[in-house]
C-alpha cells in the first residue's frame, strides 16, 4: 500500500527514525491492503480514504519504532479525538497529505516531543478566505519578504509550522492550542522558523511545505515554560507610537510584535473576520 | 437559531468543502474526519460556519471536540450566549 521514498529533511537529529512514502487511497489494490489491515472500531464507520491514510501512517509508525527497537513489534494507538497513542518510552508524530505519509519517532531518552506536518500549497482563493484563522499579517507579510514566496505559499507554510509545533507541544502539555496563539517567525538562515521559544526547521517546494519540530529531553523544563500561547500575554503590551502595538519581552527572543487579540487582523475600518488584500 | 439550523450550516460548508458528500446525509456522530476531511479542511468549515452565525469560539475548544456534534453544540451555545448578551 505504501510506495517508501525520502523522507523530508527538516528533523535532522539521528535520534529520530523517521519513514515516508506513497500510498494510494483508491482503488482495488488500496482496498485489498485495507481488509489485510488493523483498523480500529473508531474508523470502521470512516471513508474508505481516511481509513488508507491512517494504516498508511500507522504503517509507517511502526517502521519508525521498529528502526529504533527492533526487538519489539510495537503498535500506535488511536486516542478519542484521532491523535496518536505511541507506546511507551517513545514519542512521535504522523501526517499525511492526499497521496504523501510521514511518521517520526524517537525514545523518550532523547526526545520529549516530536511534531511534523506535510500541506499542499493552498489555492490563493483559499489562503485569502482561511488568512484571518490562521497568522497575523505582519507574519504573512514578513514571511513573504524572507523567502520570496507568494501570499498563498507563505500563509500554507505558517499553517503548517504551526500544526507542527502544536502537535509537538500539545502531545507533551495535553492541550490544545488556536492558530493566533503562536507567533512564527521565519528566520533569514535558510530552513528555519521559531515559535514560542522554539526553533523548528521548514521545507518548501513548488507544491508542498515540509515542517518539523523536536523538543529535546533536555530542553523541555526552559522551552516549555516559554511556550506559552500569544494572548496570555495581554498584560504586557503597552501603548507605543499611540497604536496598541508593542514589542514584548516574553524570552521569544526575536523582539516580534505582538498584536493585542482584541486588534487582530483590524486595519482600518477592517472587520475582524474580514479578508486579506493582495500584498 | 435552532440546533438543527447549525447542524445545517455545519452539514452546508463540510459539503462544500469535500467531494461527493450529501449534506444531508451527514451523520453527527461522526468526526469530520471520517469524512475525509484533512487539517485545513476543518479550519475552512469551522471559519465558514462561525462567518455565517457571526460568532467565535477558540481553536483550543474546537481541538477537543470528537465529532460533528460536539463542534454543533459548541457553536450553537455560543449564539445563544451571543444573543443573550444583545
Amino acid at each position: 500500500m505504501v510506495t517508501l521514498v525520502s523522507h523530508p529533511g527538516v528533523l535532522g537529529a539521528a535520534c529520530i527514525a523517521q519513514v515516508s512514502g506513497r500510498f494510494d487511497r483508491s482503488g482495488r489494490r488500496a482496498a485489498r491492503s485495507l481488509v489485510a489491515g488493523r483498523l480500529p472500531g473508531q474508523l470502521q464507520g470512516a471513508v474508505q480514504s481516511r481509513q488508507i491514510e491512517f494504516l498508511a501512517g500507522r504503517w509507517c509508525a511502526r517502521r519508525a519504532l521498529r528502526a529504533i527497537d527492533p526487538a519489539a513489534n510495537h503498535e500506535v494507538g488511536i486516542a478519542a479525538d484521532g491523535t496518536p497513542l505511541w507506546p511507551p518510552g517513545f514519542v512521535g508524530s504522523i501526517t499525511h497529505t492526499a497521496d504523501f505519509v510521514w511518521a517520526a519517532a524517537a525514545s523518550r531518552r532523547d526526545a520529549a516531543a516530536i511534531g511534523i506536518d506535510s500541506e499542499p500549497i493552498m489555492t490563493a482563493a483559499r489562503a485569502h478566505r482561511l488568512a484571518p484563522s490562521i497568522a497575523r499579517p505582519d507574519e504573512i507579510a514578513r514571511t513573504r519578504a524572507v523567502l520570496g514566496v507568494d501570499f498563498a505559499a507563505a500563509t500554507s507554510l505558517l499553517f503548517s509550522a504551526k500544526e507542527s509545533l502544536f502537535k509537538c507541544l500539545s502531545a507533551h502539555l495535553g492541550r490544545a492550542f488556536d492558530c493566533l496563539d503562536a507567533r512564527v517567525v521565519v528566520s533569514r538562515e535558510p530552513g528555519s522558523f521559531r515559535a514560542m521559544g522554539i526553533e523548528g526547521r521548514l521545507e518548501l517546494d513548488a507544491t508542498h511545505v515540509h515542517t518539523g519540530v523536536m523538543l529535546a529531553a533536555t530542553d523541555v523544563p526552559t522551552r516549555v515554560a516559554r511556550a506559552q500561547p500569544v494572548h496570555r500575554s495581554r498584560d504586557a503590551f503597552r501603548q507605543a507610537d499611540g497604536r496598541r502595538e508593542a514589542e514584548v519581552a516574553l524570552g521569544f527572543g526575536y523582539g516580534e510584535v505582538l498584536v493585542p487579540p482584541d486588534q487582530e487582523h483590524r486595519g482600518p475600518g477592517e472587520e475582524r473576520t474580514g479578508g486579506y488584500s493582495q500584498r | 437559531m435552532t440546533r438543527t439550523d447549525v447542524m445545517g450550516i455545519v452539514s452546508k460548508h463540510l459539503a462544500n468543502a469535500l467531494d461527493g458528500i450529501d449534506p444531508s446525509a451527514i451523520d453527527g456522530s461522526k468526526s469530520m474526519k471520517d469524512y475525509g476531511a484533512n487539517s485545513l479542511d476543518i479550519v475552512e468549515v469551522v471559519s465558514a460556519a462561525m462567518r455565517d452565525m457571526k460568532v467565535k469560539v477558540p481553536r483550543a475548544e474546537l481541538n477537543t471536540l470528537t465529532n460533528i456534534d460536539g463542534l454543533v453544540d459548541l457553536l450553537h451555545k455560543a449564539k445563544q450566549e451571543s444573543l443573550a448578551k444583545v
